[in-house]
């Protein structure tokens, strides 16, 4: 009976898609990784501004015996970036709260420390010098002032879809168009007596359509989604992977590819096919 | 000579009706010994956690964006979910301790028996789902100083090295042994340990990976033989290694006796090869010995 009853429920589940054979293909999310840190809101940064003043404030005093030895030539200059608080004294009324020093320390307070800089701040040069330096500062200098890259890069600023080197922060993932809408790259299997394993027929499809220059790096050879096709009659295994290195150089001139977001994967891709495959795009 | 002294008691009532409202057994208060100092409500306090604002020694945790935490959550955790997924995995039953048996009651109560081959009870290995995926928990590193036995207060700046390069207070570690050869004598300080979790384990993760290991010319990776086959993955550094470091790269004179540590990194992954994919994937490199 209960035997019965499972064939029963098999058929009905093929019955739903189709009467022939679906064809197996593989379809390949080809994604690139955040390259910097995530962005974040508002609200979390000024919360961690918040903690990060907590402690500070909450920190033990900077042991400068330990670090500057008295008497070395280190500790001179250390003295003369960083000077003694206001002492307290019991004959003067301190309107803003009396000072509380312990080790040269005022406790109220997160204690700031200035180190002494192998570069000068712009404001601290004078014109002549200004011009000069900017001249002189090169990329291997050790002693330059190191200031981070742009979060945005040019192809952000143009909006140019097809760079990788767009929205640094998300994870991209690599559309196809496919006649007049947009697709993940989808390679069916040649023929249905010669079958090639899933990995291996989005490797191939994927050499084939952006040529060989393209390093990526293959998650699992077992996919981690079927998408029932029932317009094509068509099973699609998902084969995840990351671009590590290269570029997608399509090989037909006439193909567009774009790198997109899962926002914009949404904007792009068929309702319903979005909506099947959405748990698998990342958030960030 | 009171009245309930000379009542003899019947066979149909208990001693108990018959006493007055104390006893003269020694009440068994804990079968462990337990510091009641500890339990003074002046020390309550004490008892709460140190992220806690109304801690008295309060540290905030959540002071930075966290990039290596981010990177697990956001990319690593379903990747290793997929890579880890095997078709039709069962749990794989660890060795458990044995029963003696139940036909008597003295086999019943018996302490069970040891487990078979290994002499250690080992535990489950479960099929991979979203909710074991492994991760790395903490990062425990120590370092052995054989010199500290001999004069204790060398065991400073092996703890004050730690300290600089984890940014967590060190502790101190003690003999535990009585070995001659050694010179170990139970109870002397001969090194120091550190535990370290969330930001600091992450900024260690990333100065390790990106500062220090490339810079060892020597350095080919962790062996993959390294593992306690519970998901732990041990490997060592040498002194001349640690000046690599920047905190003690700039302040070299401060220390002129490095010593060597070793670094456990503590995983919740079952086996030794997840622990190896996970760490793999944080940028630390493997390579195979034989």
């Amino acid at each position: 009976m209960r035997g019965l009853s499972g064939n029963l429920s098999r058929v009905g589940l093929v019955r739903a898609y189709s009467t022939a054979n679906p064809t197996v293909s593989s379809t390949l999310i080809l994604s690139r990784n955040p390259v910097i840190t995530a962005d974040v809101p508002k609200f979390e940064a000024q919360y961690y501004k918040y903690q990060n003043e907590l402690w500070r404030r909450l920190m033990w005093t900077f042991p400068k015996w330990f670090y500057f030895r008295e008497g070395t030539l280190a500790e001179q200059r250390f003295r003369q970036l960083n000077k003694d608080p206001v002492a307290d004294n019991p004959n003067i009324e301190f309107p803003r709260g009396r000072p509380q020093i312990r080790h040269k320390r005022d406790r109220r307070f997160k204690q700031e420390l200035k180190l002494p800089k192998t570069y000068k701040e712009a404001d601290e040069l004078e014109p002549a010098e200004l011009e000069q330096a900017q001249d002189t500062i090169t990329e291997d200098d050790l002693a330059r002032k190191i200031v981070p890259n742009s979060r945005t890069t040019k192809a952000d600023q143009e909006n140019d879809l097809t760079s990788l080197e767009r929205k640094l922060s998300r994870t991209l993932y690599l559309t196809i168009q496919n006649g007049s809408t947009w697709i993940l790259p989808n390679f069916p299997e040649p023929s249905s007596e010669q079958v090639t394993a899933l990995h291996t027929l989005a490797e191939e499809g994927l050499y084939k359509i952006g040529g060989e220059k393209i390093n990526y790096f293959n998650v699992s050879n077992t996919p981690c989604h079927v998408y029932n096709n029932s317009k094509d009659n068509k099973k699609e295994y998902f084969i995840k992977s990351h671009i590590l290195s290269g570029d997608f150089q399509p090989q037909d001139k006439s193909m567009k590819f774009l790198w997109l977001t899962k926002e914009e994967l949404k904007t792009h891709l068929d309702k319903e096919y979005y909506q099947d495959i959405e748990h698998l795009l990342s958030e960030i | 000579m009171s009245i309930a002294r000379q009542f003899v008691r019947q066979f149909s009532s208990t001693g108990v009706v018959g006493k007055p409202g104390y006893s003269t057994v020694e009440p068994v208060h804990h079968l462990v010994n337990i510091r009641k100092a500890a339990l003074k409500p002046k020390y309550q306090g004490l008892l709460i956690p140190k992220d806690d604002i109304r801690s008295v020694g309060f540290k905030p945790t959540e002071i930075d964006q966290d990039r290596v935490a981010e990177y697990y959550q956001n990319t690593l955790k379903s990747d290793l979910l997929l890579h880890n997924y095997e078709h039709g995995a069962q749990v794989i039953e660890g060795e458990k301790k044995r029963s003696w048996g139940t036909d008597s009651p003295y086999k019943l109560y018996r302490n069970l028996k040891k487990a078979k081959r290994v002499g250690r009870a080992t535990r489950d290995i479960h099929p991979i789902k979203h909710d074991n995926v492994p991760q790395l928990e903490s990062i425990y590193i120590q370092s052995y100083n054989k010199w500290a036995l001999e004069e204790s207060w060398l065991n400073i700046s092996t703890r004050l090295q730690l300290s600089q390069i984890t940014n967590v207070k060190a502790k101190q570690i003690y003999a535990k042994a009585n070995i001659l050869p050694w010179r170990l004598r139970e109870g002397k300080p001969c090194g120091a340990k550190v535990e370290i979790k969330g930001i600091d384990m992450s900024q260690f993760i990333t100065t390790l990976t990106e500062l220090v290991l490339p810079r060892i010319r020597t350095f080919k990776g962790i062996k993959n033989t390294s593992g306690d086959s519970n998901g732990n993955i041990t490997f060592g550094l040498d002194p001349d290694n640690l000046k690599y470091f920047p905190e003690i790269e700039s302040f070299q004179d401060l220390f002129p006796n490095l010593n060597g540590v070793h670094i456990t990194f503590k995983t919740t992954a079952r086996t030794d090869e997840q622990a190896r994919t996970l760490l793999s994937a944080l940028g630390l490199p493997f390579y195979d010995p034989n």
